[in-house]
């Protein structure tokens, strides 16, 4: 009978602590940071702000000889919580957060009623968006997703 | 020679004295003047040196033995010690007095210098008994005693002593007395502390004793719960064994099994607590590991005049078959991350779709509101990868 106790209070225990791990469990939401980045063809430079990105920017970029940082926004998301931002050329961008795809992050992206897009990205991953006018070149956006 | 402190009677007395030509009931004057004044002492040994030079000389102008000339001027010069040298400069004079090689002059100076000087008499004293022990062994030897024999039995006689009680070197033997461990040589000499009153002694066994007895009746009565104890868990295992038939397996597992269920219960809350907060418990173990990511996009919609193109790896490393399977897809993009090539959505406006269409660019805005899949579009541009540039 005693032996039976023990078990008894070790599947209690184990049931304490499996239910604080499933309340632990419960998504927390996600930042999402977002670069404005003018890019042109015009001249030469490379914002020291934007080092981080610099190898990626140069080898997908590959024409344009001036980056700049514009802008940078950092905000929270919580599952199917969206959330708006103005963009540099006067364009609005918003991001939803649809909740977790196993692994990835689920995601999705409407630049006012030129673009709307759905992804998912793993957490931590940077992704661009590009094609915008803006001065004599293009507007890029560095878009980075992390929970 | 001469000395102003001395009177010329006293110089009289004592040149007298010392060429024996004094009378014997004014030899004790003379000897206590020596002895008393050291003015008197002095003119002793000068008259000594004297005489040592002149006997020298004259042995040596009979060619007989004797000091030489030169031996004999350094005698002379040599001045008598002073009463108050330190003990190692009179050393020398003392023992050339212990040996007789002294002159009198000089023996009436050691005698002083004993009866004034605790040092000098303690080495006086010192040499004697050397000097006794030596005679006593040269004698023992002519004797045909065995001087060996006498030294080993002496030595023998001194380490046969009953120790003398020492609260720290024989606290031990003590204890093992009352536990009467000891062996019968040192149970003798402890009795023989006892019998002296030895009061340390006496109170430490007294203790020793009461501690013993308390500690024998306790282990008595435990020992008796023991045993009935044990009585009752060898009935039950008669017990159980008569319902299990007898097996010693059933036996054994019976014996165990709370320590068991006890054992799984600890390992399964531990693994658990483990895997939740390993990483929280043993930070040392965290290594840093390169993050690879990936972004995979499932569809797209643009506004009518415009295009989309989708420049990511996963189309690159095939994104047809990858899109639906998220972990292929990242295994794919894991392969392309040593590019460190991100995704571009790139968002293409009427004008340069049409300069796109005119080069072959792979996606065009015609329908309205188009629903693209990305890896369709990848697909499509299969053949000219986009290379960030707009098409």
């Amino acid at each position: 009978m005693r032996t039976y106790r023990h078990i008894l209070v070790a599947l209690t225990m184990l049931g304490i602590v499996g239910f604080s791990t499933a309340a632990k469990a419960e998504d927390p939401g996600i930042t999402v940071e977002i670069r404005s980045i003018a890019a042109d063809k015009q001249g030469e430079g490379f914002d020291s702000k934007l080092s981080d990105l610099k190898s990626k920017l140069e080898k997908v970029f590959d024409d344009y000889t001036r980056f700049e940082q514009l802008t940078s926004v950092e905000f929270e998301l919580t599952p199917h919580q969206t959330k708006s931002v103005t963009l540099p050329e006067g364009s609005q961008i918003s991001v939803t957060y649809h909740g977790p795809a196993d692994d990835l992050l689920k995601i999705g992206l409407e630049i006012s009623d030129k673009l709307s897009t759905t992804l998912r990205a793993s957490p931590g991953s940077t992704f661009f968006q590009a094609g915008l006018d803006y001065r004599s070149g293009i507007l890029i956006l560095a878009i980075t997703v992390d929970k | 020679m001469t000395d102003a402190s001395l009177t010329t009677r006293q110089r009289d007395l004592l040149q007298r004295w010392f060429d024996g030509e004094l009378a014997e009931d004014r030899v004790p004057e003379a000897e206590a003047l020596i002895e008393e004044s050291q003015a008197a002492a002095d003119y002793v040994a000068s008259l000594e040196s004297m005489q040592r030079i002149t006997r020298g000389l004259a042995d040596e102008v009979r060619g007989g033995p004797g000091w030489s000339a030169e031996e004999t001027v350094s005698k002379a010069l040599d001045a008598p010690p002073a009463a108050d040298e330190p003990l190692r400069e009179l050393a020398p004079l003392l023992e050339r007095y212990h040996d007789g090689e002294v002159v009198e002059a000089e023996a009436a100076l050691v005698r002083r210098l004993r009866r004034r000087r605790d040092d000098v008499a303690d080495y006086l004293k010192g040499l004697e008994q050397l000097g006794d022990a030596v005679r006593g062994a040269d004698e023992a030897s002519r004797d045909g005693i065995d001087f060996d024999a006498q030294v080993h039995a002496v030595l023998e006689a001194v380490d046969s002593q009953p120790p003398t009680f020492d609260a720290d070197e024989h606290a031990e033997w003590l204890h093992r007395y009352a536990d009467d461990e000891l062996d019968a040589e040192r149970r003798q000499i402890v009795e023989g502390w006892v019998d002296e009153g030895h009061p340390e002694v006496t109170d430490a066994l007294k203790t020793l004793d009461a501690l013993g007895q308390t500690t024998r009746a306790a282990f008595d009565q435990a020992g008796g719960h023991n045993i009935e104890l044990w009585d009752a868990v060898a009935d039950a295992i008669d017990d159980e064994e008569e319902e299990s038939g007898g097996s010693a397996e059933v036996f054994r597992l019976d014996d165990y099994r709370q320590g068991i269920a006890g054992a799984v219960a600890a390992a399964l809350v531990l693994i658990t607590v483990g895997a939740l907060f390993g990483d929280r418990l043993f930070p040392w173990g965290e290594r840093v590991v390169e993050k690879k990511t990936v972004v995979i996009v499932d569809s797209v919609e643009h506004s009518e005049g415009s295009s989309v193109l989708i420049d990511s790896p996963m189309q690159e490393a095939g994104a047809s078959e990858s899109a639906d399977d998220p972990k292929k897809a990242t295994k794919k993009a894991d392969d392309e991350a040593s590019e460190d090539k991100p995704t571009v959505i790139w968002l293409l406006d009427s004008d340069e779709n049409k300069d796109d269409a005119e080069s072959g660019g792979t996606e065009d805005g015609s329908d309205q509101q188009d629903k693209d899949r990305a890896p369709d579009a990848g697909a499509d541009d299969a053949d000219q990868p986009p290379s960030g540039q707009p098409i």
